[in-house]
């Protein structure tokens, strides 16, 4: 047999474990969370916190605190541990978090090249460079010889600009940026030599640290206020000017950046292209119901006009347009990574059963909404889902509705209500009578009878949901995908890979185990409406720590309608099933749903795994008690949990995931609907 | 005093001509951005200033029990004889008023019924418990308040009763306008005030995700007197602000990030 394939573990063979933290220190997984939402009440817009690591091209970033951040991101460090406290380090990563955030907000990315060649005169005496794709921060940059060393200059004093205009307009963070800069005097001062030392000078010397830069002189006003992006350019400009006289070589070679300020605008000017392209949209959609009401109008024969001309060259435009948007777009991945814009993303801890112990903030779980484009659906059709469920879901729906509490209730005896209650004033008087004081609550009352019960239903789409129902053998879950492949690309999605017509003629010849969770889902969710429930049906599945996926087919609290059915349809075996974080995730979904009694339906078809489930490779041990972990924290936030597989070998680990009463092996595939009835009967005590 | 009010558009003029058409009128807005002051300004200016304030506005704070009876009127024992009392909706059809509902998805929906044949050409409140069938007064109006966005999806006003009102949308006002009301409203000077609105723009990017409701203009506004009476701006702003919009330590943390920052 093979030996076990390690992955990178902390504390086993990875140094991320060590040195030991001070108390003080601020992790980021800790953080991540408020300072989303900070950043997106700043900015205005979500962004994924990461890890500075995990950004492209390198940690290195502006003035040594290793941040950067792209369209869809911000990279913060891992972990701050520069001051004596952690509120002190907890808000040097909202100072950090601004600072990225400042870029955007004070126009580095609205750079015009045509307006920096008109307000910086010495810009002027320099040949324009050749435009092509090129973002207009990028075509300033191609006016020096030196490109790398103009790219970092412009880096550092964009940079200061930024700086001030985040302490001007949110003075309050001007407290934590002094206290950096303290802490930053009384580090011993260390700098390179030549050109890269000089430009360190001038990042120390803008930042306010006692330092002499001799390019100070030109920069040394981008601080003030009413400084912009062309303050800026017209610094770099006089410094790569000076530097024409002085005899230090200017292209000596420097740092790189972190995603470079280029792509960045150039994913800046795509959004303006998307809001273009939508407003085209919009004319076009509008030009084609005038031309569908005159249509109505006008004899046939009569509609070649200027107006279909006009029409054909809107249409044209936003052809050119949609094709130069997705050039772009494609451009854009290869050069800063796939970006997930719908999607949010959480990081979760992960219980390491060999250490006992949390991991703290080891897994990404990404957020988003399926999608029901005609791609995602493959081919199938909701109605045809609806009606393969029907017969089943009216019988399932009538027993609910049994159990269902009956609208209003009369309530007898209250203080209050709309109508008097004969027999409690009957009874009151006779108590007057009798010389007893009497009951004063002679109203009746009609109340509503509602249930409190919040569900949630989690549906395993890994892979081997893929698998076909050959009941009575079922075969054992396929292993994780150890393609290469998937390993460089985390995003790799072996769903785009298919013919789908193909596959779809070939599914309708075969039932799989994903088609049996998806009707069992459906069903629930027709007897749920029927009591009044709420409840939430979510996908998920994923490939690594890094990329777990939870898909949402409906909210808690989303109502049940077209676009509900249209998901379920849309859910596809995917990758693996890394349980844990999806466990986590929901608890939190049922958590902020409040409701009284909370339930939490796993629906499976074989034991937890993932490629990095677990120091070594293929061991099943560490992901089950993982679940196992995340279900007893469900159990102690009050949340009720049930787990069904369809694996006939699902007994061997789901006694170690789950109390007895709380789970249950399907036998026969079949059962599934009605299995997940009665637990859930037995879960809500009707 | 005319209860304070900043037109955000041409609401006021709207409003005085469905009054004078006799028309029900609908305000759609998020809670707290200034619906129920626009109503009293409007009683104050078409009923005759303090007096008419005083009598001829009813409020009605909707909630999930409310019931018909609640509005329309019930008998009340009396020594021993039952006492029929109108409710604030019949009182207000009869002497004519103008009679807000504020949250009226909050109610039952039998009490939406209700209001029905009082929206119409028609202005009846029939009273099956009296037998009686009252036209409404001359002067009296209708207007109803919800909240879209709040549980927008459970809980939906009816097409059949939406359709029977004009319709007004309110939304928070702009960031100058914000803080020139709570300015006016506080007493805090403009820069405290203007901090505020930055605040409130801030943590209203965080409603859809965060939390359902954004911060309310009246939030703003307490948090604006806490200052006045010298409270520490941060102190007033955790109080009035941070603690009253989520209870999730998460979202207050990152809400109180966002006063720390923007407060000097």
């Amino acid at each position: 047999m093979d030996a076990p394939v390690r992955v990178a573990w902390p504390g086993l063979d990875s140094p991320i474990a060590s040195p030991p933290a001070p108390e003080s220190a601020v992790h980021l997984a800790d953080v991540q969370r408020s300072l989303a939402l900070f950043a997106e009440g700043i900015a205005g817009r979500y962004h994924h916190i990461r890890p500075v690591e995990d950004s492209q091209g390198g940690a290195a970033g502006p003035a040594r605190q290793n941040a950067s951040h792209d369209a869809g991101a911000l990279y913060l460090p891992a972990r701050i541990d520069w001051f004596p406290t952690r509120q002190l380090n907890a808000a040097a990563y909202r100072l950090t978090a601004l600072y990225q955030l400042g870029f955007r907000e004070f126009g580095t990315y609205r750079f015009d090249i045509d307006t920096a060649r008109a307000r910086i005169a010495t810009l002027r005496l320099r040949t324009a460079p050749p435009a092509h794709r090129e973002s207009d921060i990028a075509l300033f940059f191609a006016h020096f010889e030196a490109l790398e060393l103009a790219r970092r200059l412009f880096h550092v004093i964009e940079m200061a600009r930024v700086r001030a205009a985040v302490v001007r307009r949110y003075p309050g963070a001007d407290r934590y940026r002094r206290a950096l800069l303290d802490v930053r005097l009384g580090l011993p001062p260390a700098y390179a030599d030549g050109i890269a030392g000089e430009l360190e000078r001038l990042e120390a010397a803008l930042e306010g640290l006692p330092v002499e830069s001799e390019f100070m002189v030109h920069a040394g006003g981008v601080a003030d206020e009413g400084a912009d992006v062309y303050d800026s350019a017209a610094a770099v400009t006089s410094c790569m000017d000076s530097l024409a006289l002085s005899p230090e070589p200017a292209g000596e070679a420097v740092a790189g950046e972190g995603p470079q300020l280029e792509w960045l605008q150039r994913q800046t000017r795509l959004e303006d292209w998307d809001e273009d392209l939508a407003d085209l949209d919009a004319k076009l959609l509008s030009l084609a119901v005038a031309e569908a009401l005159e249509e109505g109008e006008a004899v046939a024969g009569q509609m070649e006009g200027p107006g279909d001309l006009r029409d054909a060259d809107l249409a044209a435009e936003r052809d050119a347009l949609k094709r130069r948007i997705d050039m772009e777009r494609s451009a854009l991945a290869r050069a800063l990574g796939e970006q997930r814009d719908d999607a949010r993303s959480f990081l979760y801890d992960e219980w390491d059963c060999h250490n006992q112990r949390y991991l703290r903030g080891w897994c990404r779980l990404f957020e988003e909404r399926l999608r029901t484009d005609a791609n995602a659906l493959g081919g199938r059709d909701p109605d045809e889902l609806l009606a393969a469920v029907r017969p089943l879901a009216h019988a399932v729906r009538r027993r609910f509705e049994q159990i269902r509490p009956s609208g209003y209730r009369r309530q007898a005896k209250v203080s209050d209500g709309d109508e008097l209650d004969l027999d409690t004033i009957v009874a009151a008087r006779t108590d007057l009578r009798v010389g007893v004081s009497p009951d004063e609550r002679v109203y009746s009352r009609r109340e509503r009878l509602r249930r409190d019960v919040g569900a949630v239903f989690l549906v395993d789409l890994s892979a081997s949901t893929d698998d076909v129902l050959t009941e009575g053998s079922p075969e054992p879950p396929a292993p994780a995908a150890s393609d290469p492949q998937d390993l460089r690309d985390p995003y790799f999605d072996e769903d785009e890979e298919w013919d789908f017509e193909a596959r779809r003629l070939e599914d309708a010849e075969r039932r799989r185990i994903i088609d049996i969770q998806r009707e069992a889902v459906l069903t629930m969710s027709g007897a749920l409406e029927a009591i009044g429930d709420q409840y939430g049906i979510y996908g998920f599945s994923g490939y690594g720590r890094d990329c777990v996926e939870f898909f949402v087919a409906k909210e808690l609290g989303q109502a049940y309608d077209r676009s509900v059915l249209e998901a379920l349809a849309a859910m596809t075996p995917k990758r693996s099933t890394r349980m844990g974080p999806a466990i986590r995730h929901a608890v939190r979904k049922l958590e902020a749903a409040g409701t009284a009694l909370k339930v939490l339906m796993i629906v499976s078809d074989g034991f937890p795994q993932d490629c990095d489930y677990g120091p070594e490779r293929g061991e099943h041990e560490y992901g089950v008690q993982d679940t196992a972990q995340a279900l007893r924290e469900a159990s102690a936030a009050g949340i009720e949990t049930f787990c069904v597989t369809v694996d006939r070998s699902g007994h061997d680990y789901l006694r170690r995931m789950c109390p007895a009463d709380r789970y249950m092996v399907i036998e026969e595939t079949g059962e599934l609907p009605e299995a997940l009835e009665k637990a859930y009967h037995q879960l809500t005590r009707l | 005093m005319q209860p304070y009010y900043l037109p955000l558009a041409d609401e006021v003029e709207v409003f005085e001509a469905a009054f004078g058409a006799r028309l029900p009128v609908l305000l759609k807005g998020p809670t707290g951005c200034g619906k129920t002051r626009f109503i009293e300004h409007m009683a104050w200016r078409l009923y005759g200033g303090e007096q008419g304030l005083a009598d001829r506005l009813l409020t009605v704070a909707c909630h999930e029990d409310l019931s018909g009876a609640d509005l329309v009127g019930r008998y009340l024992l009396k020594g021993d004889e039952t006492v029929w009392q109108d409710g604030p909706l019949t009182h207000a059809v009869r002497e004519g008023a103008l009679c807000y509902l504020d949250e009226i998805v909050e109610a039952r929906k039998d009490t939406t019924v209700l209001i029905h044949p009082l929206t119409d050409h028609r202005r009846l409140l029939p009273i099956d418990r009296t037998g009686e069938l009252v036209s409404a007064h001359d002067d009296f109006l209708l207007v109803i308040s919800y909240n879209p966005g709040y549980q927008s999806i459970l809980k939906d006003l009816k097409p059949s009763t939406r359709q029977r009102f004009a319709s007004l949308t309110f939304d928070y006002p702009s960031e100058e306008r914000e803080a020139a009301i709570i300015a006016h409203e506080s007493g805090v000077d403009g820069e405290t005030a203007a901090r505020l609105a930055t605040i409130g723009v801030k943590v209203r990017n965080l409603r859809e995700h965060g939390f359902e409701e954004g911060v309310s203009t009246r939030l703003l506004i307490y948090a604006g007197e806490l200052i006045r009476r010298d409270i520490e701006p941060r102190r007033a702003a955790a109080a009035a602000i941070t603690e009253a919009v989520s209870d999730d330590a998460t979202v207050q943390e990152a809400v109180a990030g966002i006063v720390d920052v923007v407060w000097p």
